[in-house]
Formats: C-alpha cells, structure tokens, sequence
C-alpha cells in the first residue's frame, strides 16, 4: 500500500493502472454519457439565456443599471420600474418577468446537482460491489484494492468536478450580467453563492466523498442512498447557517436627515452588500442596541419607549458583508469543502487498510 | 514451480480460526495441500467450506492462526496473481458482456491467457456478446470459470463450481478444468456437498464438519486407510466385540447384520466378518453420517510448521 507511487512508474504496472481505469471506465459507461449529456443541456441553456438577456438589455439601453433604487437613474433616464411609464422602465419590467426565473431556477438546479451527485454516483459506487458481492471478483484479480479503490474514486471524482467546473463557470458569468438589475437577490444567499464560483465547484467532490464513504461504511446501496441525500442537504445546509460568520460583518451606520428620511452611506457599499446579518440603533456612545432587545415591546410607544431606556439615538445602524467579502467567502467556504472532501478521502483509504488481512 | 514452493505446498494452515459475528467458522484448522493436486473439499452446508475459500483468496482475514500460500501470508498481495477465486454466487458484474468480462481479466491480470478463457466460453456456448445478466445461473459460472481459468493461476480455488450446472455442461466444463489443470500443473480446490461429483477427478480430499478439518489427505492413502467390514450385529446393539480393537467410524445395522467403517489396527478378522475395501464415497459417507468420529490426516496432509504468528 505504501509503495503505490514506487510501482506507477513501473512500464508494467503503468499498463495495468491503465486497466483499472479501463474497468471503472466500463463501469460508468453510461453515467459518463449521461453526466455529459447533462451538462451540455445546461451548458446551452446558460449560453442561450445569457445571450436572451444580455441582447434585450443592450438593445433597451439598460445594461449596468438596477431598479433597486427608486431613486436610481439609467443612462441618464430616470427609472421607476414599479410606476414608470417610459420605455426604460417598461424594459425593466420586462427583464425581470422573462429572466428572473429562469435564472433562479437554474441556480437552484445547480445547488441540488452536487446532492444527486452524492446519492445517484457517489453512494452506489462502493455500495453495490459490496452487497452484490463483485468487490470479491475485483479483489481476487492481480490488482491491489487500495489501488482498485483509488481508481474508483477518481475517474468519477475528475468527471464531477470537471463538469460542475464548466457549469457554475458558466453560471456565474451569467449572474454577473444580471446581478445590476437583481439586486435585491443577497449574494450571500444559497442561490447564487452555491452555484457560482470556486464555492460551487467544491461541492461537488465533497458530495460525491461523502456518498462514496456512506457506500463504504453502509455496505447497502439503499441505504447508502438516503444518508447521504441526508448529509450532503445538511451539508449545504450547514455551510449556509455558516455563511454569515465566516468573516465578520462590517457595521454601516446611517444618520437620520433633516427631512426625517434615513440616508444610506456609503450607498455602492450598502447597495451591493449582502445586508440582514443585524441591525438596530446605537447609543450616543456608539453602542450597538439590537432591534430584538426590544422586540417583546408592546406598541409603537412601547417600542420608543424600550430604546429610549437603552439610551437609543436616531442614529441606525445595520451589519452587512459587502460585496467585497463575496471572493474571500468564496475561498473560505471552497477550502472548507476541500478539506473536508480530502478526510473523507482518507477516511476510504483507512478502510481498504483495514479490511486487508 | 520452484522447489520452495513444492516443500510449503500450495495451502498450508496452524490453528486457523475464523469467527463471525454469529460465531466460529472455522476452528483450529491444520492441514497442508501440496501444489498440484486437485483437492475435493467435502462438507455439509456451513461446514466452514467457503470461509476456508475465502480466506485462502484474500478475502477475509483470520482470526486466529495462520494460512500460508504458496508459502506466503495469504493477505500477501504479491500472492495474487497465484490464485484464482470463484464464489459461491459466482459474483459478475451484470452490465458487461462476456467479451467485456474477459476484457476485464486481461486488464486487471499481468499474465492473461485469452485464449484459455474463450475456450471455456466457448466450449460452454455462451456467445462473447451476450450481457451477463441475461445468462442463466449455469452460464455464469461458466464465464466465471473462464475468468480464474485465464488468469493462468498455480491454484485454482472454486467454491461449488458444479451446483447449478446441467449434468452435460457439469461434465464437459470438468473436462475442460481437468485437462488445463493437467497440462500446466495447475492446483485445484473444488468445494462441493455432492460427493459423487468428484469420485475419480479428485486425488486430494478434505473433509469439513462444523468448522473443523475432520479427513485430510491423497484420496487413495484415505481410501486404504479404511475397511468396511460386515457381520453379525452384536446381541443387545453396541460395537460387536470383534471390531474392539480397530477404530470404528460407524456402524449400521440391517435386520441381524451389521456394517461398519472401520479403521484396521492390523487385519481385522473374526468370524463371518466380510472385510472389503471401501469406495471413496463410502469413506466420504461414514464420516458424514458419524459427526463425531476421529479425525484423519494423511503424512502428506500434516502441517509443516508450528503457529507463531498470531
């Protein structure tokens, strides 16, 4: 076991390496083709929509805007998407009924595509050679089984990776061309922060581990299946709950101005941040008081009442991760999914160690 | 095969034991296969037949003792181009066809005889494109048996090859395994509870009974180990006094008439005693039929070595 890197470079051995992957090939034959298939579906999809998208913004002159702000102005023409009578606004309109869904749907597809991952390719791969008995057919060959496992793992691991690679690639170039107009979207979100980026890509072997692992300890493709539909939704889950904490959230304070109106400042930072991780007023010390402290007030009165005790100024303030932290975030949440995918790596190999005499 | 190989054997076990979770196996098996012979391994169902198989082909660890293979561990993975396995359920991966099965025994085995296992498949009629999941039980086997036959191991390890075999195909797929293992010197273990099926093909035997070794040995040397001796039974039942000295591996009795299966502690004689030689068969069923009777072990069959390992 310790000496496979010695005998890879083997003329021999290169050739029977090759014949593992011949089999583990064989075997996923038409996952391959399916896998395939698959991405090259969505891969058009992507295309065709983004291209949809980008030629009516261009050919309506609203590209790079958003309809966040009612106060906002497009190419030099006021816009109000919400009463506005003009073309611009009509072109909003329009944007937003044609492409919005699409582009969400697609993104949740892609964060349900690591699960299935998981449970069709991930689970059934050690699961059924251990129930149906042909582990023992592979074992009993001239081949060693840490080699036969490390095969296994990795013609799949480099399919899923690379094709989810391709996707959320794609993905996030066309949420980049969207993002000015969905503004209200947070990118901190489960859609787009799981289907775009490094973040996407990583989901994937580590879906596919934690399925193969569940296969390998379960020794049952069924219930293999179901614990990891379990954990890999967990694991999405988890990561999301997460989120929020992975860096920590820069605070944005706005003064009340003279008409009575909140002003946001600085506006770029509020407008593309990923807002609601906490809010409230401060005190004139610039203590923060957290709405929820008073949140059992009875009462608009009661409300004043409860944060004038605290010592409340008008001044507010709220807790958001600005756009900025959306690339470190990336790199974090993808290091996390790495290293996790990397234990339960070794976690497969312990196991082919164990069960060897 | 080399002299080292020759003087260690093919198999060769001290204090063996393997336990389940529901309990031992295997118990304290000693015994030695010598390279070469086609060794019959007799027992009734969970008599310890395919977790000896198993352990022989790597697949299981022991729990106790030591199994030697061609002298070497057998969880010794340099061991496994030596060896060729066939399970019990003849485990086959169902999507591939016949020609891909094949293919799988070049890739995964440095020294593959193509030409060996499409005999087998051929001589079986199983057609190179069929799916294997569209073969019926028998076929199987017999693409299972041209897997371990192409792998051009030095032992052949098969557990119930013949089961699910018509008796034609039984008899031209033994014919087929006989004369490969004839003309390379091949060893064969064929695992069985049909005792008739290997009478005259075998001329090695062991014989299992609640996970213990209970007949070891060349088939001719168990067979004139034994007398089967018929008289008089002895009034009021028991062991007539005429056999007292012999051991005795069981007795029937028919109406006044008693036989038994002995093993002779010089001639046995008396008066009235018919004594002949007993089949193959005869022995295999005495010992059978008597669960408790000593056990055998031929010279030739003895362990060579003391357990030192764990």
């Amino acid at each position: 076991m310790s000496s496979i890197g010695i005998r890879l470079r083997g003329p021999v051995t290169r050739l029977r390496a090759r014949g593992l992957l011949w089999l583990v090939a064989r075997q996923h034959r038409t996952a391959l083709w399916a896998g395939l298939a698959v991405v090259v579906a969505i891969a058009a999809y992507i295309v065709w929509q983004r291209a949809e998208m980008v030629g009516y913004m261009r050919a309506h002159d609203i590209q790079g805007c958003s309809d966040w702000n009612w106060k906002a102005v497009c190419h030099g023409k006021e816009i109000d998407p919400e009463k506005g009578t003009n073309s611009t606004a009509e072109a909003f309109r329009h944007l937003t009924a044609t492409y919005r869904a699409p582009l969400l749907d697609t993104g949740r597809l892609l964060i349900a595509l690591p699960v299935l991952i998981g449970v069709f390719i991930g689970a059934p791969l050690f699961a059924r050679e251990l129930e149906t008995g042909t582990y023992q057919l592979v074992w009993t060959q001239s081949v060693g089984r840490t080699r036969w496992l490390i095969a296994k793992l990795t013609l799949p691991l480099v399919a899923v990776t690379a094709g989810t690679a391709v996707l959320a690639a794609l993905y996030t170039w066309w949420w980049r061309a969207a993002q000015g107009q969905f503004q209200d979207i947070a990118w901190g979100t489960p859609v787009p922060f799981d289907a775009t980026g490094p973040a996407a890509v990583a989901l994937a072997p580590l879906s596919f581990l934690l399925g193969a692992a569940a296969g390998l300890l379960l020794r049952r493709t069924l219930p293999a299946m179901v614990v990891t539909l379990g954990t890999t939704a967990g694991v999405q889950y988890g990561l999301n709950a997460l989120r929020p904490h992975l860096l920590t959230p820069r605070t944005v304070v706005a003064e009340a101005d003279a008409s009575g109106e909140f002003t946001t400042t600085p506006v770029q930072v509020y407008v593309n941040a990923w807002r609601g991780m906490g809010n409230g007023y401060m005190t004139r010390t610039g203590e923060k008081i957290p709405l929820e402290r008073c949140s059992s007030a009875v009462g608009e009165h009661g409300w004043d009442r409860c944060f004038a005790r605290l010592g409340a100024t008008k001044r507010w303030y709220e807790e958001l991760h600005p756009a900025s932290h959306y690339w470190p975030m990336q790199w974090i949440q993808s290091g996390i999914c790495l290293g996790a995918a990397v234990a339960l790596a070794a976690l497969c190999l312990w196991w082919s160690g164990r069960r060897r005499a | 095969m080399t002299d080292e190989i020759d003087a260690s054997g093919a198999l060769e076990a001290a204090g063996l034991g393997k336990k389940y979770r529901r309990g031992w196996a295997l118990t304290d098996a000693a015994f030695r296969l010598p390279a070469g012979r086609i060794c019959a391994l007799v027992g009734p169902n969970g008599s310890g037949k395919s977790t000896l198989l198993s352990l022989a082909a790597g697949l299981l660890a022991p729990t106790t003792g030591t199994l030697r293979v061609f002298g070497r561990s057998a969880a010794d993975p340099g061991i496994r181009e030596r060896i060729a396995f066939v399970a019990q359920d003849k485990p086959l991966y169902p999507r591939f066809s016949v020609a891909d099965t094949l293919r799988l025994g070049r890739e995964l085995n440095p020294s593959w005889d193509q030409r060996a296992a499409e005999r087998v498949v051929a001589e079986a009629d199983v057609p190179l494109s069929a799916r294997v999941g569209s073969l019926s039980g028998g076929q199987r086997t017999c693409v299972a048996l041209a897997l371990a036959l192409g792998k051009r191991a030095d032992l052949l390890l098969l557990d119930e090859p013949m089961a699910d075999q018509d008796p034609l195909r039984r008899h031209r797929m033994m014919g087929v395994l006989m004369a490969e293992a004839a003309e390379r010197g091949t060893g064969v273990v064929i695992s069985t509870h049909v005792v008739a099926e290997l009478d005259g093909v075998c001329d090695y035997l062991l014989l299992m009974g609640g996970g213990r070794i209970r007949l070891a040995g060349e088939a001719d040397a168990l067979q004139s180990a034994h007398r089967l001796v018929t008289g008089p039974s002895a009034t009021g039942g028991g062991t007539p006094d005429a056999l007292a000295r012999h051991t005795v591996v069981e007795t029937r009795t028919t109406g006044r008439q008693l036989t038994a299966l002995i093993r002779p502690d010089g001639t046995p004689d008396g008066d009235g005693w018919i004594v002949t030689e007993p089949s193959l068969e005869d022995v295999l069923l005495g010992y059978l039929r008597a669960p408790d009777a000593p056990p055998l072990f031929t010279a030739e069959a003895r362990t060579t070595f003391t357990e030192v390992e764990a």
